[in-house]
């Protein structure tokens, strides 16, 4: 009987192909869905709030922040109790906080700022804020809560 | 007829999964590792356990406004030079004010030793040795600007090789402290 198909070489090829199309479309598909990773020293960026070390003490309403580890910090949140109610802030939207290096506290390096009225803040809690690499380009990361250091006022 | 319906039964042909199954492994095995990837931990910059700095000495001149001090190697290794932190405010827990920029040079070469806000004790790395008898080291610092200071501190800084490049390392652990007095 004569069956009319389709050579070896040509099907092997054919496979092959479709194999790897296949693979691009699924891939790129995919990696939409995936949430972006944001990298620091080449790792992800949740795992360099483990080595940030810093102290952090507030004096007659000045906070004074000191940077001891090899993590450079860009920027903090700070979060203020006060008459009953916590707002959270950048450091850098405080008005007295002009001190603030553009480029964040390097390491060995100090701040010392306002953050509001001595009299009526309860609480500060402090949380450092990271700049990372994404696929996307430079991306902001907050280090969560046993990342930050609270201070009682 | 029963027979005929489940002989007439239609799927993919196998080949074709063959090939989907295949494909769909290696692209989930190619995301789960980069995405995994990021969360292998590495060797971080950390200060070798046994560097240790120790204030020798401080001598602080109300009047004239210059402020000594002298620090010395007790640890095990090699320290690169230190950052030196004071305070203007009687009682502060945390020493903020960065004093690197008010060393007196008595040279230009050791003005220029002065890397960000690390003061290095020379241009070689680590040159306050513990071996060194003389591992002895003194800078004064111009403290004008402020009406009075009350306490430095120091944290000795290591240049250490890590991933084939060298970084600069703070030794937070080891910092030290001393509170001034006028002399």
């Amino acid at each position: 009987m004569k069956k009319k198909g389709l050579s070896p070489i040509i099907t092997t090829i054919l496979l092959v192909a479709l194999t790897l199309v296949i693979i691009a479309i699924i891939f790129f598909w995919f990696k939409g869905m995936v949430q972006e990773g944001v990298t620091k020293f080449g790792k992800n960026i949740q795992l360099v709030c483990e080595d940030i070390e810093f102290e952090a003490t507030y004096e007659s309403g000045t906070l004074n922040i000191v940077n001891n580890g090899n993590i450079p910090i860009y920027s903090l949140d700070v979060k203020v109790g006060a008459s009953g109610g916590y707002q959270t802030k950048s450091i850098k939207d405080f008005g007295g906080a002009s001190a603030w290096p553009e480029s964040g506290l390097k390491q060995g390096a100090a701040f010392s700022g306002s953050v509001g009225s001595a009299s009526s803040i309860t609480e500060l809690e402090i949380f450092p804020v990271l700049i990372g690499t994404s696929t996307s380009g430079k991306k902001t990361f907050t280090c969560g809560g046993q990342y930050g250091q609270t201070i009682t006022v | 007829m029963l027979f005929q319906a489940a002989n007439n039964k239609k799927g993919l042909s196998v080949i074709i999964g063959y090939v989907l199954l295949i494909v769909i492994s290696i692209v989930m095995s190619v995301i789960v590792y980069q995405w995994l990837k990021t969360y292998v931990p590495k060797d971080v910059a950390s200060c070798q356990d046994g560097t240790s700095m120790f204030i020798k000495k401080t001598t602080y001149n109300c009047t004239s406004k210059i402020l000594t001090v002298t620090v010395t190697n007790t640890g095990r290794f090699g320290i690169d030079g230190y950052f030196i932190r004071t305070s203007d405010t009687a009682g502060a827990e945390l020493a903020t004010i960065d004093l690197s920029s008010k060393l007196i040079g008595t040279t230009a070469e050791r003005l220029e030793q002065i890397s960000g806000s690390e003061i290095r004790f020379s241009n070689y790395e680590n040159s306050l040795s513990p071996e060194d008898t003389a591992n002895v080291h003194s800078d004064s610092f111009n403290t004008s600007s402020y009406t009075r200071l009350y306490k430095i501190e120091l944290i000795p800084v290591r240049i250490q090789e890590l991933d084939n490049q060298k970084r600069v390392v703070t030794c937070g652990d080891a910092k030290s402290e001393e509170a001034l007095t006028c002399n």
